[in-house]
């Protein structure tokens, strides 16, 4: 029934393509005109044709397709005789769809204009420039500058905001107002490589990518990322990372003397010394069995369970030492190193005036004593004054009462016995003068508890004066050497500070230390670019071994070798315990079990830290 | 011997075929940006500025097939080959999008419109091309052509000749019966295209129509009627191929309304992101 010859070239109007308009009877459903609407969008079909003169007659131009001309002709006047309300012409569907896609980008500018405008009162606001969320992290750093605190043409007037599209605007250096690493900061793994290495720079947007919502992780780098640099080809941990070095974790010497295999082994389990006078055998009962008796596993979050305290863990055991050995300044006759210091002779020389002594002359150490008879704080800061050192007088004599002195000088000058309550000289703590325990009449300085301060600081006088080198020259190498012998005999020393103290006062570890006395526990070696917290191993692995499972006693190694020696270094040192393998790790950490990419126990940058913090940033209102 | 034969001549034919070509063309394209993506990534660059600026280039070179088609004088290769590389490229802007974004969905304002643009862009041009290779088959299966401008002429035709069977039947037989039933009922289909949605559904509601609404009334009708009923079934069948071609042809220009303007508000979309991107970050 479709007769398509009805709209062949004689009998329809050609579509016109090119025309912006179409009849708009076809939008009513209803034939169109042959005319068609003209180029402005006007009807042209308001009648059926435009009759043309001929002479003194009007003649019907309606073409074939429109109908042929028709039967009525044109009016007397001129007019078609078929005159018909005139339609509105509709545009064409491709007119139409380009007039939608006008609409549609008219639209969305002014929507970017309008709401690009609206914001703190600066030129752009931030509704339709914020590509998402800080992270927590960082969310609050920017509550009061806003997004100029990393961005600094956020707030530019609108040329100058136009122009940083053609300025470098990387973040990385504003990273750094708030951020800080070790030098190169901005280079790999902020550590000075040799070769090409050193010449590459890293942008910190390059990995931390922000905006990304409040939960977003900004530490995470892949396994490829790591393994570009690393020459070693590193897909899965098991398989390809190397195994753990010698010593690991346990390379750096402890500062304090503590055998382990010794202690476990020994000390806490021989009915030999657990029974023993001054020892606790509960607390050696429990230590033998569980290592956090004597670790504190409230700091399991960090990288190391931390001894506790010498109060909580030694001091049962060991401080009837502390105040069995005091610190001997000098005798009622016989040389002492302190008298030799303070003298400047060498025990062989105060010996051989000893012997050549004739009764009429007397020797250095009766003049001595004569002067401390006679005016002890002046002779003492005399000594003081020819020793030198970091250490003031106050400091080394604190609680010394120069009247004590002067009567014992006084007894002693005159060969008498010196003593002002008999046990009481022995059972009180602090300077005392008279009989000691071996004896002798000595004036001497008895330690009350651990950590003494006067007792700490004539140990670390006595250990600077061997190691400052305009003394050492002065004075005779053998005083110094009695001196530091003293200081850190182990059986006899002062304090018997020495006993474990000895490596932390004399190592000479740059890595560790600034040649200071080192009394307390050093810790882990300071490794940057890993990390380990024991709180969420604890548990995981095998509870019944406890630490055991990866700190495994090792009873053949000779710990106390590195202590004995004279020039050690941290070489030296062996440790108590096997070196961990990384065949626990992978026991967990593999593929389909817990996580094994390289940022789970790596750190990326070298000592990164902070120099802003959020206080500091975030101003709150002045209180009226 | 032959076996062999056959499977390289079945490989050059393989290759013969342009979609192929190009596909695999395309495909190693990618694999090689992916790659280069990805060490730049490894080297601790900014890879998004090198995906994203892919990404830019890729949405002109889709925006310029319109003005191909402005510019139909100049010979710019076939309209086909646009085509094929309008989709190649609209597919591969999706790979390189989620490469660039790295997530499904953004979290910031603008992103998320930016991103709601790019998906229903993709989506309406996926259904664009759905409809441009189902369509056109079942349109050729209905058995006529039409001009999808002339429907509207078509339809007035077949009315004006509907309107003349009932005046001849009304003249003729001196019975009313087919002309009250004319104005009440076929009227109303023979006004303007009816069951658009069936027929895009590929249904068959406006044939069940027509046999309802004939048969319905055949049994008021004597013999002569019964002939001027027949010949308004033959023009009322017509005019359901004529619904047909305007439902699908329709379509086929409709999904522009949607595609076009969605992917011009993209583009000033992505205008704006790189202006903020050039000023905020790099």
């Amino acid at each position: 029934m479709i007769n398509e010859d009805k709209f062949g070239e004689e009998e329809s109007s050609y579509e016109r393509p090119e025309s912006n308009y179409k009849c708009g009877r076809s939008k009513l459903w209803n034939r169109s005109c042959w005319q068609g609407p003209d180029a402005n969008g006007a009807c042209g079909g308001a009648t059926g044709c435009n009759p043309q003169r001929r002479g003194d007659r009007f003649y019907c131009t309606r073409p074939k397709r429109g109908g042929g001309a028709c039967q009525e002709g044109p009016l007397p006047d001129g007019e078609c005789a078929h005159k018909r309300p005139a339609c509105v012409p509709v545009l064409i569907t491709r007119r139409l769809r380009g007039l939608f896609s006008l609409i549609t980008g008219v639209i969305v500018i002014a929507v970017i204009g309008l709401y690009a405008n609206i914001g703190d009162g600066k030129y752009v606001g931030t509704l339709l420039i914020d590509p998402g969320d800080l992270s927590g992290i960082h969310s609050g750093y920017t509550l009061e500058e806003g997004c100029v605190s990393c961005h600094a043409s956020h707030d530019d007037e609108l040329a100058s905001w136009l122009g940083a599209a053609f300025s470098t605007n990387d973040i990385s250096q504003t990273c750094l107002n708030c951020h800080t690493f070790h030098e190169p900061q901005l280079g790999p793994h902020n550590f000075i490589f040799e070769g090409e290495h050193s010449k590459k720079t890293a942008s910190c947007v390059a990995c931390h990518k922000e905006h990304r919502g409040k939960e977003a992780n900004l530490t995470f780098i892949s396994r490829q990322t790591c393994g570009n640099c690393h020459q070693k080809p590193f897909t899965n941990f098991v398989a390809e990372h190397p195994e753990f070095p010698d010593k690991f974790p346990s390379s750096v010497p402890n500062s304090i003397n503590f055998n382990h295999a010794k202690h476990l082994m020994v000390y806490f389990v021989d009915p030999k010394w657990v029974n023993k006078k001054n020892r606790d055998a509960k607390f050696a009962k429990l230590a033998s069995r569980q290592c956090t008796t004597c670790h504190a596993i409230e700091s399991a979050a960090g990288n190391e369970i931390k001894p506790k305290s010498f109060e909580q863990i030694c001091k049962g055991c060991h401080l009837h030492q502390i105040q069995g050995r005091d610190l001997i300044i000098l005798t009622s006759e016989a040389h002492t190193p302190i008298t030799g210091l303070f003298l400047g002779m060498t025990e062989s020389e105060a010996e051989d005036e000893e012997e050549e002594d004739d009764e009429e002359t007397l020797t250095k150490h009766e003049e001595m004593l004569a002067a401390l008879a006679d005016d002890p704080e002046k002779v003492l800061v005399s000594y003081h004054e020819k020793i030198g050192g970091s250490k003031s007088y106050v400091q080394l004599f604190s609680g010394l009462n120069p009247v004590l002195i002067k009567q014992a000088a006084k007894s002693w000058i005159n060969e008498e016995v010196f003593d002002i309550g008999g046990e009481m000289n022995i059972k009180h703590f602090g300077w005392l003068a008279g009989e000691d325990e071996n004896d002798e009449q000595s004036l001497r300085y008895k330690s009350a508890s651990h950590a003494d301060p006067v007792m700490k600081v004539w140990m670390e006088l006595l250990l600077e004066l061997e190691k400052d080198a305009s003394i050492a020259e002065e004075m005779d190498a053998e005083i110094l050497t009695a001196v530091r012998d003293l200081v850190l005999d182990k059986e006899e020393g002062p304090g018997a500070c020495g006993k474990c103290h000895g490596a932390g006062l004399t190592d000479q570890l740059e890595s560790v230390r600034e040649h200071k006395p080192e009394w307390g526990y050093r810790g882990h070696v300071k490794r940057s670019f890993t990390r380990y917290s024991h709180g969420p191993h604890i548990n995981l692995l095998d509870p019944s071994k406890n630490c055991v499972k990866c700190h495994k006693l090792d009873q053949e190694a000779d710990y106390a070798s590195y202590f004995k020696k004279a020039d050690r270094t941290a070489n030296d040192f062996v440790s108590n315990f096997s070196s961990i393998s990384k065949d626990i790790c992978i026991e967990c950490h593999r593929r389909g079990k817990v996580r094994e990419d390289c940022t789970m126990c790596h750190n990326y940058h070298n000592e990164a830290g902070k120099k802003r913090v959020f206080q500091e940033v975030k101003k709150y209102p002045a209180e009226t | 011997m032959s076996g062999k034969i056959d499977v390289l001549s079945h490989i050059k034919s393989i290759y013969k075929n342009t979609n192929v070509l190009i596909i695999s063309a395309t495909a190693l394209l990618l694999l090689l940006l992916i790659s280069y993506l990805r060490h730049i990534d490894n080297n601790l660059g900014k890879s998004e500025i090198i995906s994203g600026y892919t990404l830019f280039f890729l949405i002109l070179l889709l925006m310029s097939f319109r003005i191909r088609k402005y510019l139909s004088v100049i010979p710019l290769f076939k309209v086909q080959y646009w085509t094929k590389i309008h989709l190649i490229a609209g597919i591969s802007g999706v790979l390189i999008f989620f490469v660039h974004t790295e997530v499904l969905w953004p979290k910031g304002l603008y992103e998320q419109i930016m991103t709601s643009l790019f998906y229903m862009t993709v989506l309406s041009g996926l259904l664009g091309y759905i409809m441009q290779r189902i369509f056109p088959a079942r349109l050729t299966d209905s058995g006529i052509e039409i001009i999808f401008e002339r429907i509207p002429d078509q339809l007035a035709e077949i009315r004006k000749e509907v309107e003349s069977i009932i005046l001849d039947c009304t003249d003729n037989t001196k019975s009313d019966t087919l002309a009250r039933h004319y104005l009440e009922t076929l009227d109303w289909y023979f006004m303007r295209p009816r069951f658009f949605l069936n027929h895009i559904r590929g249904g068959r509601q406006g044939q069940h129509w027509i046999v309802h609404q004939f048969t319905s009334v055949k049994r008021y009708l004597n013999n002569a009627e019964i002939e001027y009923l027949n010949k308004l079934l033959m023009h009322a069948h017509s005019k359901n191929q004529v619904d047909f071609h305007y439902a699908l042809q329709g379509c086929m220009k409709a999904w522009l309304f949607f595609h076009i303007p969605v992917a011009i508000a993209l583009l000033i979309f992505v205008l704006w992101h790189l202006l903020l991107i050039n000023i905020y970050s790099v």
